[in-house]
């Protein structure tokens, strides 16, 4: 097969390098900590899900082929949920209905560093999406707080009426700092806890 | 033509496109099947938020008709704030009219447009006004939703004579309603799209009521 096409594939990046990209679609909704937690369980519940279904194509569909049919795979789960919430769940699809299509970029650079190696690719998938995950919930905790002075806020809308008395107002919405809440806050939030670990890391080397 | 070109397909690609093509018909047959076993479901989701907001807007009790159903629909780019046709709810007690509620657009929101339900009784007095949509800025713009909450049920016995048709805007265009602070654009298209949608109930009110359900107004 001298003639055929040089098949590309990504270069092997790091995979909190990796991660950290397939954050980026997601950031917008890490506003409050129920959007937060929201978006990471479904991203979560997606990664896990694509790769598995992935699991059963065979191991010659690769390259090319296997990133298209991942690709169908991953749309196929994300619309799926994205139905399935909106008729369950219509309160949680109300604030992340329009951010779930986002999930397929970012679950689709998750899945695709991990097809190389089809028996791990399952613990690989869920261990990254699980550190996206906490770091969609730590910057929700963030932002939340710095944003709107509160925790948990409309958490009924989320998980429901249960819910309704775990809404703490730390100190007045007023006092809250715009920046935030609003999507720039988001990058800067995320550059913050990057500089924190980093800085942990320095800590524990020395 | 001469001699057919050589193919160089292999074996290998076209099973591996087979396989592709199997892929998707089996997630549109997932698809397709999920989507059918939602429909019903999402519908009544739908119908049952709006219920809720409308009975906001006029209780339960002070109606006595299927307000879901007894809808008209009119298009009226200027007063309406959009070019596709707005649904109008009617509200009647015993067979008399009680109150329409409009779903009009506040076009000039600060990040696109604003949908509001405005509910105005027969006498052209506005009963309530609710946000049922909008992309404001969270603790700028939506201001309606939390600091001042109590900003929305000031339009509430509100008609074109009060206040007098000139003062029918924010504060700061010489009106008589308030504007958040650090946000007048958001009240002001929203104090416009009432005082328009008013301004339609009373070029319309003789036929809001008699028009057939699911008719177009013109
Ligand atoms: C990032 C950002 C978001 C804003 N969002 C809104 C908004 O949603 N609604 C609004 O009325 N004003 C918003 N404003 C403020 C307006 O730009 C404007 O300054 C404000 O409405 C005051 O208008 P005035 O000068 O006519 O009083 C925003 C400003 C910034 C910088």
């Amino acid at each position: 097969m001298q003639n055929e096409p040089q098949i590309s594939t990504a270069p092997e990046a790091p995979r909190d390098v990796l991660a950290l990209i397939a954050l980026c679609p997601l950031l917008a909704v890490s506003d409050t900590i129920p959007n937060a937690f929201a978006a990471g369980i479904a991203m979560l519940v997606v990664a896990i899900g694509s790769t598995a279904i992935a699991g059963i194509l065979p191991r010659w569909l690769d390259g090319e082929l296997g990133f298209a049919a991942l690709a169908l795979i991953v749309t196929t789960v994300v619309t799926a949920i994205s139905l399935a919430t909106h008729a369950w769940l219509p309160g949680t699809y109300d604030s992340l209905g329009i951010f779930l299509p986002l999930i397929v970029t970012n679950v689709l650079l998750i899945v695709q560093a991990t097809r190389a190696t089809p028996t791990r690719a399952l613990t690989t998938a869920a261990t990254t999406a699980a550190f996206v995950f906490g770091t969609m919930l730590t910057l929700g905790i963030g932002r939340e707080i710095v944003g709107r002075g509160s925790v948990l806020r409309d958490s009924q809308r989320m998980f429901g009426d249960w819910a309704a008395g775990l809404h703490q107002q730390l100190f007045r919405e007023d006092m809250g700092f715009l920046l935030g809440v609003l999507p720039p806050g988001a990058f800067i939030a995320l550059g913050l806890l990057f500089a924190f670990v980093k800085w942990l890391r320095r800590i524990k080397q020395r | 033509m001469a001699a057919k070109p050589e193919r160089t397909i292999s074996r290998e690609r076209i099973v591996g496109a087979a396989a592709i093509v199997l892929v998707a018909i089996a997630a549109a047959i997932a698809l397709s099947m999920l989507d059918r076993a939602t429909q019903a479901r999402i519908e009544r989701n739908a119908q049952q938020w709006i219920l809720e907001r409308l009975n906001q807007l006029v209780p339960a009790q002070e109606r006595d008709n299927d307000i879901l159903a007894d809808t008209v629909y009119a298009r009226s780019p200027e007063l309406l704030g959009t070019s596709r046709p707005v649904t109008i709810y009617r509200a009647r007690k015993a067979g008399q009219p009680v109150a329409v509620i409009l779903h009009t657009i506040a076009p000039d929101g600060y990040r696109g447009p604003i949908e509001l339900l405005v509910a105005i009784d027969v006498e052209g007095r506005l009963l309530g006004v609710e946000v049922l949509r909008h992309q404001e800025t969270p603790g700028l713009g939506d201001q309606f939703r939390n600091r001042n909450s109590d900003w929305l049920p000031k339009f509430r016995g509100r008609s074109l004579d009060d206040p007098p048709q000139q003062r029918w805007a924010v504060r700061n265009d010489g009106g008589d309603f308030d504007a958040f602070t650090g946000a007048t654009i958001t009240p002001r298209a929203i104090v416009k799209a009432v005082r328009r949608a008013l301004e339609f109930h009373r070029a319309k009110r003789e036929v809001l009521f008699a028009a057939e359900p699911g008719s177009i107004i013109r």
